[in-house]
């Protein structure tokens, strides 16, 4: 900075020089424009003796213009006698005034100047004043602004739904709250501590606001966002979400808090209220769902059962019908032989020599014994079904016994097949139940002829050990297919490989259903080349001499 | 002399049956099942003039025969009479739907086996009159 000296007089070169660092100091500082002039009384002379370099930058107006002091006057557009009024301050010796000024500036528009000045009155009659201008113009502009600004912020503050408070952490106070955190936080005064506030704060959430707090505080955190119930000035419990902020940190602790405090008691009984409508509904729709599924089920287990029992309808259907053509076949094949035994008798016994009418004879007891067997069988079922079939053991001559129902068998079924093996350690006489051994045996070895070829021995192997009488049936005939196992002591059920081998389907669930009676067992044992073998085993007891 | 095969699993009825129609002139020869039948109709075919056959029996069964010599040109024509224990009008109806001129039902006597087996063939009507 220089400075213009020209036109200063030589008496007051001292004190302008002296004062002159100064001058640009502050000049450099502050963005300010500096003067000097003299008032010559009796004259009525204004003589501007230094203007700073920095005065048009500061003022806006020209330095000429200001050195031509009364013409710069007449450039005041605020109250001028105001303006002059400063130069009859010199009463006193000394002294100071501020004036505050618009001037209209020719290159347009107003500056608005605040003219700090100090003058000392001199005895020849002039006034030495030294002075300082600064623009208020742009302060005056951001004054309105930030006056504007705070009004609107006021009405926004006083109309936000939300609370704000902020809190100062050298006091320890709150220094401002807008009415809705008076409202939600009870304090009656702005004087009120954070601390006090935390009393209407639920108690099952007190632990969790003062440990954030507590860590925005200690500068662990900046910032925190908590949602919890307190007690409103009604005594009703509010839900809220409070948001707080650290501002102004030092060493990362915040020397202020800021915050927001928002009621949404609503929007959370809201939530709550949906919550709890999604789990009724939910489990409505879990009740609902269980509910069909397991009509779903029931309705399949029934359908599955229906099917079923369909199933059972017509297998015991198919089976009935198939009993009913076996028994048919069973009963009118004999009756077919005793018709033709009689024809062959009446019509032509004349011809017939001695030996083959006692043969026809013969064929019509045979075919009465097979339909009495049949019957038989038939008389067994119904006794098995009401239970009136009993195990009741009698003394009896082991080979005896065995001989007269394999003779039974073997006459029965015209072929003499049957291979009878005794192991030496069979006893001669047991005690044995000779009705139901003649179920089991006679079936056994019937059902071992009738499907082995006519050529093919069937082998009847008698054993006793361990007070067990075991029978070993075996034949060289088709076979038990091995799904057909399972299945093959069941009621009516036959063999898939019988074809139309006679038969009922009775005979292995007699003897099943005897074996049982009798305590025993009864296997099917496995054999490598074709045929069967049966093995059963039937509890017995010697009879003591 | 006339012959008839006969099909049936039952000896005691074949041996009866068999000397029954001797008694009557007519000659039989004896298969056990429709297999056994078959190997006799391939053989002596020829001179069979009817056949009697039961329905239920072991291998191949009266039905299946039946189907089969239909299939067969030469033994298509030979007289086929069902001597059978299925007495069911579904099992007759069935009988006769394959090719059978007759459907007897077991027990039959001796007249109206002769009978039928007249009604399927004149020569042996003849020799059955006199």
């Amino acid at each position: 900075m220089t400075f213009k000296s020209s036109n200063i007089s030589t008496d007051c070169t001292n004190c302008i020089n002296a004062k002159c660092s100064l001058t640009k100091l502050i000049a450099e500082k502050l963005p300010v424009a500096i003067y000097s002039l003299t008032y010559n009384i009796p004259r009525n002379k204004i003589c501007v003796n230094f203007v700073s370099e920095n005065f048009e930058d500061v003022t806006k107006c020209a330095v000429e213009l200001f050195k031509n002091y009364r013409d710069f006057a007449e450039m005041v557009t605020s109250d001028k006698r105001m303006f002059w009024n400063a130069f009859d301050k010199y009463a006193s010796k000394a002294g100071s005034f501020v004036r505050q000024y618009e001037i209209r500036v020719p290159s347009g528009g107003c500056q608005e100047l605040l003219d700090y000045c100090h003058y000392k009155y001199w005895d020849n009659g002039e006034v030495k004043y030294v002075g300082v201008i600064a623009n208020r113009t742009n302060k005056k502009i951001t004054d309105l602004a930030l006056r504007m600004s705070e009004d609107r912020l006021a009405v926004a503050l006083e109309g936000a739904s939300a609370g704000l408070f902020d809190w100062i952490r050298e006091k320890g106070n709150i220094i401002f709250c807008n009415t809705q955190a008076l409202a939600l936080c009870e304090i009656n005064t702005c004087e009120t501590t954070v601390w006090r506030c935390l009393r209407v704060i639920a108690p099952r959430f007190l632990k969790m606001c003062i440990s954030s707090l507590r860590s925005v505080l200690d500068g662990k955190s900046t910032s925190f966002s908590l949602e919890f119930n307190l007690r409103d000035n009604e005594d009703r419990w509010l839900w809220v979400s409070g948001k707080a902020v650290s501002v102004d940190a030092a060493n990362k602790r915040p020397l202020r808090i800021a915050g927001i405090i928002r009621d949404i008691t609503i929007s959370k009984q809201l939530i709550i209220e949906r919550e709890r409508m999604n789990e009724i509904l939910e489990e409505r729709i879990r009740e609902r769902t269980a509910q069909l599924e397991e009509e779903l089920a029931t309705k399949l287990a029934a359908e599955q059962q229906l099917v079923e029992n369909l199933r059972k309808e017509k297998e015991l259907n198919d089976a009935k019908t198939t009993f009913v053509n076996m028994v048919s076949h069973e009963f009118r094949t004999p009756l077919a032989i005793i018709q033709g035994s009689v024809d062959l008798l009446g019509k032509y016994h004349e011809r017939l020599s001695a030996s083959e009418r006692a043969e026809c004879l013969s064929s019509v007891n045979k075919s009465i014994q097979r339909m009495t067997r049949t019957m038989d069988d038939i008389f067994i079922l119904g006794k098995m079904k009401n239970n009136q079939l009993k195990f009741s053991p009698a003394e009896a001559d082991v080979l005896v016994t065995f001989h007269s129902i394999l003779e039974n068998v073997e006459w029965l079924h015209g072929s003499k097949r049957i291979v009878f093996e005794v192991n030496q350690n069979v006893p001669p006489k047991l005690h044995l139940d000779e009705g139901l051994l003649y179920h089991i045996i006679s079936n056994l070895v019937n059902n071992a002829l009738k499907y082995s070829p006519s050529e093919k021995p069937v082998i009847c192997n008698l054993n006793y050990r361990g007070g067990v009488l075991e029978t070993y049936v075996e034949d060289f005939g088709i076979g038990i297919p091995e799904k057909d196992k399972a299945n093959i002591f069941k009621l009516f059920h036959r063999g898939s490989n019988v074809k139309n081998k006679q038969g009922v389907g009775v005979g292995m669930f007699i003897v099943k259903y005897c074996v049982n009676l009798y305590r025993g067992s009864i296997a099917i044992l496995s054999k490598d080349s074709g045929g069967t073998i049966f093995r059963v085993k039937l509890p017995t007891t010697r009879v003591d001499r | 002399m006339k012959k008839i095969l006969l099909v049936e699993d039952d000896t005691h009825l074949c041996a009866l049956l068999s000397k029954m129609l001797k008694f009557e002139g007519i000659d039989t020869v004896i298969a056990s099942d429709g297999s056994v039948a078959q190997e006799i109709l391939g053989e002596i075919g020829d001179t069979i003039d009817v056949i009697l056959c039961d329905v239920m029996m072991p291998n191949v069964s009266g039905y299946e025969f039946l189907a089969h010599i239909k299939h067969t040109v030469k033994f298509a024509n030979i007289p086929f009479i069902f001597l059978s224990a299925c007495v069911s009008k579904e099992e007759e109806s069935h009988g006769r739907a394959l090719g059978a001129q007759a459907f007897l039902k077991k027990p039959v006597d001796i007249f109206t086996l002769l009978s039928a087996l007249c009604s399927s063939n004149e020569g042996l009507c003849r020799l059955t009159a006199t």
